[in-house]
């Protein structure tokens, strides 16, 4: 245990504080109107000031809501986010990818590997659409990776338009 | 919002066993040493433990009422604080304070400069202590290696007088028989300046095991006994494999290193009433596909983690592993079987933590594992900080000032505070234009240099000629 319900709680009426004295800047308009019209004050241009009890409120309908199951594409429920269920998944949107290395690297590097110029730099390029796809194909194949998260940002794949990532991963 | 008694501090703390199953391990152990005993190969012991109230049959196999064994658990110390070649104190073996050092007695080394697999000789061994007095979170040695340049029967007294030179640190050390600890003791006497100083200053401990299942041998108990004379610690750890020299499951071996501990520990107490003993046991299984002992499996976290708790539980100092590895080479799979090994060791809390830098099941040792090691204890160290939580960490005020959309990079509290992070010596966090531009070092290759580095560079403190000269005397008798 590294949190006790005490400090949880300091933590929490800090975060209210902050919320309620400071406020924070919100440029959605809606958003704004909305917060208005539940009872937030607002400030000068963005700013918003929201009192504690909006956010008691809004916790309390969160925590009444069911728990919230995950389904995979074929309907099946596989990530009941229930507490100390834990789940692993990718990264979004990275810009480069290290490829693995072909033909692999013997196991012992020995001595080359260690004074060698090209030290540990392998292969370093923007990420491919095919990439992207092996990314998500791998991902599918490991049982302990649960869902995936984009990974990759593409903007190579000469002559074909590009794809939104959310197609990729459907797809 | 002011609260009285608030906690700023809390240590991420981990807790696998509940009150009830230490207490069912506890009885279990009562139980096997009642009804199926300990089989004790040493006269003495055997007439102490008849005499005590214990029943002999059999010729040697002992059986124990209750209440010797709870006579024994509670009359050694809670802690034994661990002096330096100085005297000045080093380690306090206590509550849930860890200490890191290196295994014993490895075969092999991975050659720093070749990158060979090779037998250990005098001189690796010379270089690995150096490198541990250098490192300043490998806390105590043991002896790493085997000098294969040494006459068999010399290994420990060999080992024992080169840790001593070398080295200022805390020793743990293995030997072989009642007169080679007697000139370990001899030894490390001449260099604390006398045997109650040594006593004082409990600048050795000695490692030991019982001959699982279920015996303890002449030897281990002659050496436990002398230890106990001078009032010098011990620790006397169980290694069985789950499947092999233990029953299968977890909760069985470490049933049965506990009565094997326990025996160990009526006989150490009536020998010497107080003396220091550090509970512990290395609970392994063998891999039946690989046949090889493991030493970074889930399980042997696990049955490290309940020997500690155990062994708290006792209110004994404890004993652990960490920093090893079943990796042949210092590589990814050696990289993170050290991590979480050493992670682990901080959560279970086990106060001397031993074999770092084993490679291979403990037949190899890295001297990179080592470094490694000492650079992962100080990452874990900041994670057990935990988070501060008060007045002065929330800084409300600072928020404020700021506010919505500004920035804290020159704030004054920034400023003050930025280096209250960890930094790491070795792991690397450059941009790649800048890692290029340094090398495009790996891990690995970081760590090889580093270890040339310290063996070129470090000179440890030396040890006093006449005190180097006693040393040298008492060794060149074991070999006459």
């Amino acid at each position: 245990m590294m949190m006790n319900q005490a400090r949880i709680e300091q933590l929490h009426d800090a975060a209210t504080e902050i919320l309620q004295e400071t406020g924070l800047n919100v440029h959605h308009p809606e958003m704004r109107r909305k917060l208005g019209d539940t009872g937030a004050k607002l400030g000068e241009g963005p700013r918003v000031y929201i009192p504690a009890e909006i956010v008691e409120q809004a916790l309390s309908t969160a925590k009444h809501q069911e728990e919230i199951v995950v389904h995979n594409r074929l309907g099946e429920p596989v990530m009941p986010l229930g507490p100390h269920q834990i789940y692993f998944g990718t990264g979004s949107d990275c810009l480069n990818f290290s490829p693995p290395p072909s033909p692999p690297k013997p196991a012992l590097s020995k001595v080359e590997g260690l004074g060698g110029k090209k030290g540990g730099a392998g292969e370093h390029r923007e990420f491919t659409q095919a990439d992207i796809v092996n990314g998500y194909s791998l991902c599918d194949s490991l049982p302990d990776i649960y869902f995936v998260m984009s990974i990759g940002i593409s903007t190579v794949l000469p002559g074909a338009s590009k794809v939104p990532a959310i197609a990729r991963v459907l797809g | 919002m002011k609260t009285v008694n608030s906690v700023v501090f809390s240590s991420p703390q981990f807790a696998l066993l509940s009150d009830t199953q230490l207490l069912d391990l506890h009885l279990g152990a009562l139980e096997v040493l009642r009804h199926t005993g300990i089989r004790f190969h040493h006269t003495e012991a055997l007439d102490m433990l008849k005499e005590a109230g214990a029943f002999v049959s059999d010729g040697n196999l002992v059986r124990f009422p209750a209440r010797l064994v709870e006579d024994a658990v509670a009359s050694p110390p809670g802690r034994i604080v661990m002096c330096d070649r100085d005297g000045e104190p080093a380690m306090f073996l206590e509550g849930t304070k860890v200490y890191f050092g290196t295994g014993s007695d490895c075969l092999n080394l991975l050659d720093p400069e070749t990158g060979k697999h090779r037998k250990f000789i005098q001189a690796d061994l010379i270089n690995a202590y150096r490198l541990c007095d250098a490192l300043p979170n490998i806390h105590f040695v043991m002896s790493i290696g085997i000098p294969s340049d040494a006459a068999p029967a010399l290994i420990y007294d060999v080992q024992m007088a080169l840790m001593l030179e070398h080295t200022t640190k805390p020793i743990v050390f293995v030997t072989d028989d009642k007169a080679s600890c007697q000139r370990a003791i001899d030894m490390a006497a001449a260099v604390a300046g006398g045997y109650e100083a040594l006593t004082e200053q409990q600048h050795i401990l000695l490692y030991s095991e019982p001959s699982s299942p279920l015996q303890q041998s002449e030897t281990a108990v002659d050496k436990l006994l002398l230890m106990a004379e001078y009032q010098l610690p011990v620790v006397h750890s169980p290694g069985p494999l789950m499947g092999g020299t233990a029953p299968i499951t977890m909760a069985s071996g470490l049933v049965m290193s506990l009565a094997e501990i326990l025996s160990a520990l009526v006989v150490h107490q009536l020998k010497c009433t107080g003396a220091p003993f550090v509970f512990g046991a290395g609970l392994h299984h063998m891999d039946m596909g690989a046949a090889q002992i493991c030493y970074a499996s889930p399980e042997f976290q696990l049955t490290k983690a309940a020997i500690a708790e155990l062994g708290r539980w006792y209110g004994l100092p404890t004993w652990g592993y960490a920093g090893c590895s079943d990796a042949k080479v210092m590589d990814e799979q050696a990289a993170l079987e050290a991590m979480l090994s050493v992670l682990m060791a901080k959560f279970s809390g086990a106060n001397l933590i031993h074999d770092v830098g084993y490679m291979e099941s403990g037949l190899t040792t890295s001297y990179e594992m080592i470094v490694l090691t000492d650079e992962l204890v100080a990452l874990t160290d900041h994670i057990m900080k935990g988070i501060e939580v008060s007045d002065d960490t929330l800084m409300l005020d600072e928020l404020d000032k700021v506010g919505p959309g500004g920035h804290f990079l020159d704030t004054e509290q920034t400023l003050k505070r930025f280096r209250d992070f960890w930094f790491p010596s070795i792991l690397d966090r450059k941009r790649r234009p800048q890692w290029l531009e340094a090398g495009a070092t790996t891990l690995g290759q970081r760590l090889n240099a580093r270890v040339k580095e310290i063996i070129k560079e470090h000179q440890p403190e030396p040890l006093d000629p006449d005190k180097k000269q006693k040393v040298q005397e008492i060794l060149a008798q074991a070999d006459g």
